[in-house]
């Protein structure tokens, strides 16, 4: 608890807490970083489970980069949001929630992405691309970020 | 910026007396399901931007053939669909508090912005794309089409955003 009590009165967080620009912005740049990476991260995953079949896998695996960039903006942006409130959010259930199906959510995105690689290395991209497994780590991607974004909004409200 | 709302009275008086408005307010977790649903729209609808709209500005063109631009529409709509519908309930709700707000006028008129370059690129942008070659450098207009659109969907969701935090709040 003294590294979360600690955050919480740092000066950074102070700022949040008190300047009238600093939660708002901090707010938008979350969801924008949201909106990149879930957006994308949804658009991959349908692509693996079959839609939208006129997009190679290739240009996808080059789009992920920009999701990434999306996940560090909601990273920092949210890591200034929880100091403003660290000690309250440390034990919110469902904050926590949140925080374990955004962690989820990227380490699946983070084990497709490793996936399409190998395959376009290997050529055989359209096969591994059916692979059932894929599938099913893309059906979880999806509801893993479902249930981060219910939980994220949630956490204003319980 | 004080809106001079006066005109709009009746109308935004009638919405009150709804039942979009007694029943959105009076559930309690109304309110917040009908934001989560429109974060979910916004995703829906901004990851494709994002990917049609960079195709439309040349990237990765010698491997994504410029009809494919077309794949993702119907996830773009799905995603405003889900947000005109939720919004359109957040407007009855409380239709005040947007009438009187800055940032939710501005997010209207990105909106707009957004459909109207929309319409010019179902219009006009879809037969070009038709007839050029799928891996062809797109010309400057269409280029033009997607930066618009980026920017604009961009700005509707800051904008959007900051409702509660710009002007009346």
């Amino acid at each position: 608890m003294g590294l979360v009590t600690w955050i919480e009165n740092s000066a950074l967080a102070e700022i949040i807490r008190v300047s009238a620009y600093g939660y708002p912005i901090m707010i938008m740049l979350h969801s924008l970083g949201l909106a990149i990476m879930v957006g994308l991260s949804v658009v991959l995953s349908l692509r693996v489970l079959g839609f939208f079949s006129l997009i190679p896998f290739s240009s996808l695996y080059k789009l992920l980069k920009i999701a990434w960039v999306g996940f560090i903006v909601n990273f920092l942006s949210g890591g200034m949001l929880f100091a403003a409130n660290a000690t309250g959010f440390i034990v919110d259930p469902v904050f926590l929630t949140k925080m374990a199906m955004v962690i989820i959510g990227a380490i699946l995105v983070a084990i497709m992405q490793g996936t399409i690689r190998t395959a376009i290395a290997a050529g055989n991209v359209q096969t591994a691309a059916q692979s059932p497994n894929l599938k099913i780590l893309a059906a979880f991607t999806i509801v893993a970020w479902t249930i981060g974004m219910i939980t994220g909004r949630f956490i204003a409200y319980l | 910026m004080g809106n001079n709302i006066e005109w709009m009275r009746p109308l935004l008086d009638w919405m009150r007396t709804t039942w979009i408005n007694e029943t959105v307010l009076g559930l309690q977790w109304a309110w917040p399901i009908l934001e989560t649903l429109h974060f979910t729209g916004m995703c829906l609808l901004f990851g494709p931007i994002i990917i049609m709209d960079l195709r439309l500005l040349g990237f990765d063109r010698l491997a994504i053939p410029a009809a494919s631009v077309h794949t993702l529409i119907p996830l773009t709509v799905a995603g405003f669909a889900i947000n005109l519908f939720t919004g359109i309930i957040f407007l009855f709700g409380d239709p005040y508090r947007y009438a009187m707000n800055i940032s939710f006028l501005l997010k209207m008129i990105l909106v707009l912005v957004a459909g109207l370059n929309a319409l010019y690129f179902w219009l006009k942008i879809t037969p070009i794309l038709e007839r050029a070659g799928p891996h062809e450098d797109p010309p400057l207009s269409i280029k033009i089409v997607g930066l618009t659109s980026l920017l604009a969907w961009t700005g509707v969701l800051c904008f959007g955003r900051l409702i509660p935090y710009l002007g009346t709040g």
